[in-house]
């Protein structure tokens, strides 16, 4: 269950870290604790409070700041979407012309948020969506495991 | 950010929501009976009880012992210094569950327009940014315990400052002077910067250190940076805040400064 990412390979792991350092392995840039290398420069997985469940490796500093506000935007936006009888939104994308900040709901408590360089968002989606396949499955492992 | 006050949950319910939370009240019970006394409003009391539980000090107490003086702030209704202060926190124990849930708990609070503390300092930084007192390590490390209420500082006139003062106010090295008193909040500033509250970050941690040392109350400090030097005095309700930039006249300047300031006293 627990074999490490490999290349080539489906990746597979039920750590929360591993799976988001799974993204930001995908990043390149000589200081890595700046943000300031192409690719993913972030990604973590929260539950509904803002608290981190899982973080990748080297990201930056401008991504742990701004995680929780952007699940905060994703729920304010569920707010309203509610308010209005509209169907709740499960993701938020904000695209600048340098950057790009993702965040999706999922088992409903928790989110994934992934930011990077801009245009790292659509060459790098579908390894987005397998960590969030790969998070989903290990949390509800857990929920099963636990009494 | 368009949430009512009605979202916000009391800091007392937030750490009683979790048992790792109400593991570091049972730990320490005057830290415990802070926020019973928090719970209850009686926030003279708070702050006596905080002084008994830092006694027994530890980093959780710590934490929680700033997100309730974060929240007396809130309850006083100084929500910018409260957002201030759980994001001074929440940067410096980024990973503690007490200071990102009360942050994240003050969300609603936010204004759209709130720049983080970490890019305020970025921006500072910057090359071409601006010079300020923000470039200097100090405030950096300051950032991680102190509230600093970043805001720019705008052109006042020189009319605003007590003659005494025109001397020093007048003078090419100086950047900005900042004076409180009986007369309230006097301001002359060469252009514009970002320092916020360094009156109170500068005195308020060499205080406690020359506190533990038995020196007495502190009435001056300093800071050298490779560019500008911050110098605040501090005598009762009256301060001052001035600062120089490091060229050859900044002592010559800051000891005129230490004159004036005992001689408006």
């Amino acid at each position: 269950m627990n074999a490490p990412l490999m290349g080539g390979q489906m990746p597979w792991s039920n750590d929360l870290d591993v799976i988001c350092s799974y993204l930001t392995a995908v990043r390149s840039g000589s200081d890595l604790s700046t943000g300031s290398g192409k690719g993913i420069q972030g990604a973590g997985i929260y539950d509904q409070s803002g608290l981190p469940w899982g973080v990748g490796a080297h990201c930056s500093t401008s991504f742990l700041d701004e995680a929780p506000r952007l699940i905060y935007q994703l729920q304010e936006g569920a707010l309203r979407a509610e308010a209005t009888s509209r169907p709740t939104p499960d993701f938020l994308l904000m695209q600048d012309p340098e950057e790009f900040l993702f965040c999706r709901r999922f088992l409903n408590d928790y989110y994934v948020v992934v930011s990077g360089t801009r245009g790292s968002f659509e060459l790098f989606q579908g390894r987005i969506d397998r960590c969030v396949q790969m998070a989903e499955s290990a949390l509800k492992e857990r929920r099963t495991e636990s009494p | 950010m368009t949430s009512s006050a009605a979202n916000i949950q009391p800091l007392a319910d937030l750490l009683d929501s979790r048992q790792d939370l109400r593991e570091i009240l049972a730990k320490n019970l005057n830290l415990a009976h802070a926020c019973l006394l928090l719970r209850r409003g009686e926030s003279e009391s708070v702050t006596r009880a905080l002084d008994l539980a830092l006694r027994q000090t530890d980093s959780d107490t710590n934490v929680v012992a700033e997100c309730i003086q974060a929240e007396l702030l809130r309850l006083a209704g100084d929500n910018p210094q409260a957002i201030a202060r759980a994001e001074a926190l929440a940067l410096k124990e980024r990973f503690h569950p007490a200071a990102a849930l009360y942050l994240r708990n003050l969300f609603p609070l936010v204004d759209p327009s709130h720049r983080l503390p970490t890019m305020a300092v970025e921006a500072d930084l910057a090359p071409d940014a601006g010079a300020s007192v923000g470039d200097s390590p100090d405030s950096v490390d300051s950032r991680d315990s102190m509230v600093m209420d970043v805001r720019a500082s705008t052109s006042a006139s020189h009319a605003e400052v007590p003659a005494i003062w025109a001397t020093v106010a007048n003078a090419s090295g100086l950047a900005l002077l900042r004076l409180h008193g009986a007369d309230g909040l006097q301001e002359v500033s060469h252009g514009e910067m970002a320092i916020g509250a360094m009156e109170e970050a500068a005195f308020s941690r060499s205080q406690r250190i020359l506190a533990n040392l038995g020196f007495g109350d502190l009435r001056h400090a300093s800071f050298e940076g490779a560019r500008r030097i911050v110098h605040a005095w501090r005598d009762g309700e009256r301060s001052a805040l001035a600062v120089f930039e490091n060229d050859g006249s900044a002592s010559l300047l800051a000891a005129r400064c230490t004159k004036v300031f005992q001689e408006a006293g």
